[in-house]
């Protein structure tokens, strides 16, 4: 009869939500999301009772010794006692599957949600007599018990058997795999509802008491660590929903296990910090409350992690108090830190821990004041504000206790240790504070390691685009053979940091060898940048520079070997004497001694340097560096000669020497590129020159045509400056 | 005047410190967060004077009051000489300062009072707090808080005042000493030697048997005889106090007042003429000794830059005495330290944790002596360009700087272990030579990670700008990442040695081996993905 009842209602619930679904189609969803809300109320009316399968004691008949005589606990028959254990399991663990489906549309969700839950749903219905034992002792069918029962697998089997038609629907019938991936994530998500009776009905207290870092406390504090190493790379690479998912999970997982005992009393109100956090963990993340899952983030974890580390349990781990402590401060301690991980929430900024803090704040006043009503009922100590736990362990009940605030009011007596919560509330802000550090340097850490395999990554695609580009040739030859004769720059254009401001934009040119090319802007337009990218002090944001056919982007050492730079500074360094400082600089771009000495004894004499060279740099005059510098720059001979405003600041001897090594080099089929702001001079030494004006390239004019032409090279420099400066005025 | 010396100070406090968008809502969070932060820290002193008065019975009174005083402000002038001899005088922005229309004095003036600020931010977040708390304790009246009003500006003049004078006189003798190697070398030989003398002169006075319990009466009847006598003779400190306190007030005030006159008139006479003098001594054309270099054959980049690193710090002893100078007091440390537990009455509990905390204080020295690996790529400043444009892989700088910190760290740290083993005999040999090699590897683990830091984030322009390397980020960054792992090794060894006593060497030292392993690998992968990228 009572399998009749309930294959009818099944049958009644599923016709009721097809008729919601044909009749408006589009809210198929709405009538599953319905469904879902009744199950979870189902299930939480369910949880006013405590079954009697809760107390059944060591069926494996494991060897202890205990008071308890474990053939008194049992229900029935080892055999079925165990089975309805697993079926009790795998029935909470089908109901959280199915409450959350309709949220996510996720295929083994889907899959799971249909057939294995409708399996589940049937046993129970073939069992139904051994449930209602295992519930109550006895059978009796009108026990509000057993006809919420009713309710609970005619809502699973007519949710399933609506869930197992639009699969079919949609994607035909499972195949061999996703029938195995579904059940593979059946039994592994069933971890984490499991029964917290079921270690002693099976074993009894075959556990051990945790405390004093007995290695069952160390597995108390280890595990959370591993499921959330654990739980963080398996879900790393999966696709957001189904990380939604997975947070959602543990956030129902942690309320089914908080609330899976009645409990009677009022200490065993979730008023604990910890206790509530599971409340505010469902609030969090059903409505995506941030406040309280901040609150979580900051408050709990820490809350959560000083329990483990101090655990106030006195009983077997085994004993099911103890696995619900365990299983809630896991969750606790483990769920903000994923949600965060895996991106369901954002990453915290300070100003979320100031709220996190008000929101805590909030909660301490109202349990200070809580403890302080209720005490007058019956003993509690929320969140250990009240009562002598903590107090006694750190050793200051002297404090808690010489420090107390009292009234009456309506018979009533509040007691408040004033000192002693004051002291509490700060500590914890402390521990709050702290924890922002910490979670900061895990910040710091894990984005310095995603931001360097992101630059590994686009290291290894340039070496291999450069191979590419190189087409079987080696990696020393010139990625464009056909530039090896000269200086080609094409749609450069340079950014600084985040600015969106280009410092160069869109240039181009090409200088060929034997010419001494000037480039002539003013101060800020470019000239330094382009320089700077063109010798490889600055990285290019767009666009390419070869030297001599080589890439100073992905061909750097090949393409600085053809240069000899000297700077707009003396990059020198002082307490090396001129000779050790050329030593240096021809070690670096491998120059062999011998060739080192001979090219530094000839240059030394024709830039006047002999008398010094011995000396320390530190005693050397303005001259008398850029001199070392421009020796330095020429001691390996280089086929591109790159000046920065080399001429600043030098007398008219040393000016004059600088130009003629400048003409000189050129004439040996050599390329002289440099920098001025000096009219004059450009006009005087160079073959061609380029204006830069702004970042962006005037023109570039060929010296003896203007010569020619008669033209002013300072008032051709001054109209294209008017000239940029009117467009950028405009 | 005023003027000109309002826009050079403002010039100059602008640069160091952060800018940030003018918005009235962050003006008042900004200051309500500072309000928080001195009420927070003012509560905390007022529970630790508590704690000093009621559970160790120190006397919390006025000579306590002036010997905090007397001792905070004594190490703040410390501070501040050290910095204002850099700051002030050998400071590269003094070049664009005195090229700006302004009189020399009125620069002088300017930089004294960004310090000034800097002092008074300080006094600001502790003296004030200590002040108001110890008023709190000690039960003052009204007119103590209101003279603390006045008392917060006097003080950092008074430092300030002293350390310009002392850093003036300090800066002359550098001067002298920096032409005159062999003088500086034989100074600080017999520096050395008269201190080594000294504290093992002062070693021989503890007692046996030192009963700490049995002590503690006659030990705190020392300590407030000795505060007393510091108060006694803190002079001008000992007038504050006094005056804040509220007797003599008339005479106290009196003395402050000259006092203060005094140091301005020494400043105004001595100090502001000499500035300009010391500020724009160049050493172009000073002619140098002639160095001869041998010519070695090029064995690879490694010893090119091996060599470079040799050469400027065989040129510059001082700057290399600054930066392992805590390494070269280890021993000088652990002997007096371990002099004075070998006199305790310990237990075999007692004996292990004099090891846990010889750890604990060597694994912190080590730390603080690897500034010069944390601003190692920094110090190239300018010079970095060199690396930038030459075709090699110069990323080998980095490893030869390293070895250079790790052969000078380590020969310095043997050398404190060899002494540690002749000096203190009743320490286990096998003990002490364990406890090298886990300092060895973690002072190799500390040089890593110092480098690491400056790689991804070196200061080049900053130094190259400013020639200095004081309020650099990374210095403090290493010095925080190095105490949190020494005391994370600290308390790794109390649970070894309390749980697996006898192979607790072992564990150690795979652990920090370990630690190591994973410091190297991050630090070759940071230098080979980032060292292209550091940019002047």
């Amino acid at each position: 009869m009572i399998y009749l009842i309930t294959l009818t209602l099944s049958a009644m619930i599923y016709f009721f939500m097809r008729l919601l679904i044909t009749k408006e189609n589009t809210k198929e969803n709405k009538t599953a999301k319905i469904m879902s809300v009744a199950l979870f109320v189902v299930y939480l009316v369910q949880l006013f009772s405590r079954d009697a399968l809760d107390n059944t004691f060591n069926l494996l008949l494991v060897d202890i010794e205990t008071p308890i005589n474990a053939y008194d606990t049992w229900l029935t028959g080892v055999s079925i006692s165990i089975f309805m254990i697993f079926l009790r399991w795998f029935t909470i663990l089908s109901i959280l599957f199915l409450v959350l489906k309709p949220f996510f549309k996720l295929k083994n969700i889907t899959f799971i949600s249909s057939f294995i839950t409708f399996f589940i749903g049937l046993l129970n219905v073939i069992f139904f007599k051994e449930n209602i034992i295992m519930f109550l002792g006895e059978v009796n069918y009108l026990n509000y018990r057993s006809i919420f029962f009713i309710f609970e697998i005619a809502i699973i089997l007519a949710v399933s058997l609506t869930n197992m038609i639009q699969y079919i629907k949609d994607n035909k019938l499972p195949k061999l795999k996703e029938i195995k991936n579904g059940l593979l994530v059946f039994l592994i998500t069933s971890i984490s509802v499991v029964p917290q009776s079921v270690f002693f009905n099976l074993f009894g207290n075959f556990g051990e008491i945790p405390e004093e870092y007995n290695p069952i406390h160390l597995l108390l504090i280890i595990i959370p660590f591993v499921f959330m190493i654990f739980g963080y790379r398996f879900m790393k690479q999966k696709s957001q929903e189904q990380k939604d998912f997975f947070i959602t999970f543990i956030a129902f997982s942690a309320f089914f296990q908080y609330f899976s005992f009645n409990h009677h009393g009022l200490a065993s109100l979730p008023l604990h910090l910890c206790n509530t956090a599971v409340i505010l963990m469902l609030f969090s993340v059903v409505f995506r409350w941030r406040g309280f899952f901040y609150f979580n983030y900051f408050a709990n974890v820490v809350g959560a992690l000083a329990a483990l580390i101090f655990p106030n349990i006195n009983t077997d781990f085994f004993d099911s108090g103890a696995m619900r402590y365990a299983f809630n401060h896991w969750y606790v301690l483990a769920w903000p830190i994923l949600a965060v991980a895996l991106k369901t929430f954002t990453k915290p900024k300070l100003k979320d821990m100031y709220k996190a803090i008000m929101v805590f704040t909030v909660y301490y006043v109202v349990i200070v004041f809580v403890n302080a009503w209720l005490n007058n009922y019956q003993e509690v100590d929320y969140f250990f504000v009240y009562g002598n736990h903590l107090s006694d362990m750190f050793n200051v009940t002297g404090i808690q206790y010489n420090n107390v605030l009292s009234f009456e009011y309506h018979g009533l007596t509040f007691i408040f240790y004033w000192l002693y919560q004051v002291l509490f509330y700060l500590a914890f802000i402390f521990l709050m504070f702290m924890s922002w550090y910490v979670y900061d340097a895990f910040f710091t850490f894990f984005d310095g390691r995603k931001k360097l395999k992101a630059k590994q990554k686009q290291m290894r695609l340039d070496e291999l685009n450069l191979l590419e580009l190189l087409d079987g040739r080696s990696i020393t030859e010139p990625i464009n053979p056909g530039g090896i004769n000269m200086i080609k720059i094409k749609n450069f254009s340079k950014k600084y940091g985040n600015s969106d401001k280009y410092a160069v934009k869109d240039f181009s040119l090409e200088v060929n060898m034997g010419e001494v090319f000037g480039f002539l802007g003013h101060n800020g337009a470019g000239k330094s940048t382009t320089i700077k990218s063109l010798v490889g002090i600055q990285s290019i944001t767009e666009g390419s520079m070869e030297i001599c056919g080589y890439s100073i982007k992905t061909q750097p050492l090949e393409a600085k070997l053809e240069i000899g730079y000297v700077s707009d500074n003396h990059a020198v360094y002082e307490k090396l004497t001129g000779r050790e400082y050329i030593h240096y600089i021809a070690d670096l771009y491998k120059v062999d001694p011998i060739h080192r000495d001979e090219r530094l004894e000839k240059l030394l004499v024709e830039f006047n340097l002999v008398h010094a060279i011995d000396q320390e740099i530190k005693s050397y005059s303005h001259g008398m560096k850029q001199k070392l510098v421009v020796i330095s720059a020429l001691i390996h001979e280089p086929k591109v000669w790159i000046l920065d405003e080399p001429l600043t600041g030098l007398d008219p001897a040393s000016a004059y020497q600088i130009k003629k090594s400048m003409k000189e080099h050129a004439a040996k089929g050599n390329i002289v590129f440099f920098s001025s702001h000096v009219i004059e001079v450009v006009e005087k030494i160079c073959d061609r020159i380029a204006i830069i004006t702004n970042g962006q390239l005037q023109g570039i004019y060929d010296m003896n045509e203007i010569r020619e032409k008669n033209i002013s090279l300072e008032e051709l420099y001054m109209s294209k400056f008017e000239l940029a400066k009117g467009k950028t005025d405009v | 005047m005023f003027e000109r010396v309002r826009i050079l100070t403002k010039l100059q406090l602008t640069n160091k410190t952060k800018k940030h968008e003018k918005n009235s809502l962050r003006v008042y969070r900004d200051l309500a967060l500072k309000v928080l932060v001195v009420v927070l820290i003012t509560v905390f002193v007022s529970l630790l004077l508590s704690l000093v008065k009621n559970i160790l019975f120190i006397p919390v009174n006025d000579y306590f009051m002036i010997f905090i005083l007397i001792l905070t402000q004594v190490l703040s002038i410390v501070s501040a000489i050290s910095r204002l001899t850099v700051d002030i005088y050998q400071s590269k922005d003094n070049q664009i300062l005195l090229t700006l229309p302004a009189k020399n004095d009125e620069i002088f003036l300017s930089k004294l009072i960004v310090y000034y600020i800097n002092e008074f931010r300080k006094n600001f977040y502790f003296l004030f707090p200590f002040l108001i708390a110890y008023g709190f304790t000690s039960k003052e009246n009204f007119g103590y808080y209101i003279s603390i009003l006045f008392i917060i500006f006097i003080l950092p003049f008074i430092i300030v005042s002293i350390a310009a004078f002392i850093s003036i006189l300090l800066t002359l003798i550098t001067h002298y000493l920096k032409k005159h190697h062999w003088v500086t070398f034989g100074l600080t030989v017999l520096f050395i030697i008269s201190v080594f003398i000294l504290i093992y002169y002062l070693v021989s006075f503890i007692p046996d048997n030192i009963r700490i319990v049995q002590l503690y009466n006659s030990f705190i009847v020392g300590l407030t005889k000795f505060m007393q006598q510091v108060a006694n003779f803190g002079f001008i400190y000992q007038a504050i106090g006094k005056l804040m306190t509220g007797s003599s007030i008339m005479i106290n005030s009196l003395i402050i007042i000259l006092t203060l006159g005094v140091l301005f008139l020494i400043n105004y006479l001595f100090c502001r003429p000499l500035f300009f003098w010391l500020t724009s001594k160049s050493r172009e054309h000073t002619k140098t000794k002639d160095h001869q270099i041998h010519d070695r054959k090029h064995k690879g980049l490694f010893w090119t830059f091996f060599r470079k690193e040799l050469t400027i710090a065989k040129r510059s002893p001082n700057e290399l005495l600054s930066n392992y100078v805590l390494l070269i007091a280890l021993p000088l440390i652990i002997f007096v330290l371990n002099s004075i537990y070998m006199n305790m009455d310990r237990s075999s509990l007692g004996n292990q944790l004099i090891l846990i905390f010889n750890i604990l204080i060597i694994l912190i020295l080590i730390t603080a002596s690897n500034t010069a690996s944390v601003v190692a790529i920094t110090t190239e400043g300018f010079e970095f360009v060199l690396l930038k444009t030459a075709p090699s892989k110069t990323l080998q700088v980095a490893w030869a700087k390293m070895a250079f910190n790790f052969i000078i760290t380590s020969i310095l740290l043997l050398l404190s272990f060899v002494l540690f083993r002749i000096a203190l005999p009743v320490f286990n040999r096998t003990d002490i030579w364990l406890m090298f090699i886990f300092a060895f590897l973690f002072n190799a683990s500390q040089i890593f990670w110092s480098f690491q830091i400056d790689i991804l984030n070196p200061k080049l322009s900053d130094y190259a700008s400013t020639g200095s390397i004081t309020d650099n980020d990374n210095i403090k960054k290493a010095l925080g990442n190095g105490f949190l792992v020494s005391i994370a090794f600290t308390l790794l060894s109390i649970f070894v040695f309390l749980f697996f006593e006898s192979i607790a060497w072992i564990l150690l030292i795979i652990m920090m081996f370990i630690w190591l392993g994973f410091r190297f690998l991050s630090f070759n992968t940071y230098l080979k993905a980032y060292f292209v990228d550091i940019e002047y």
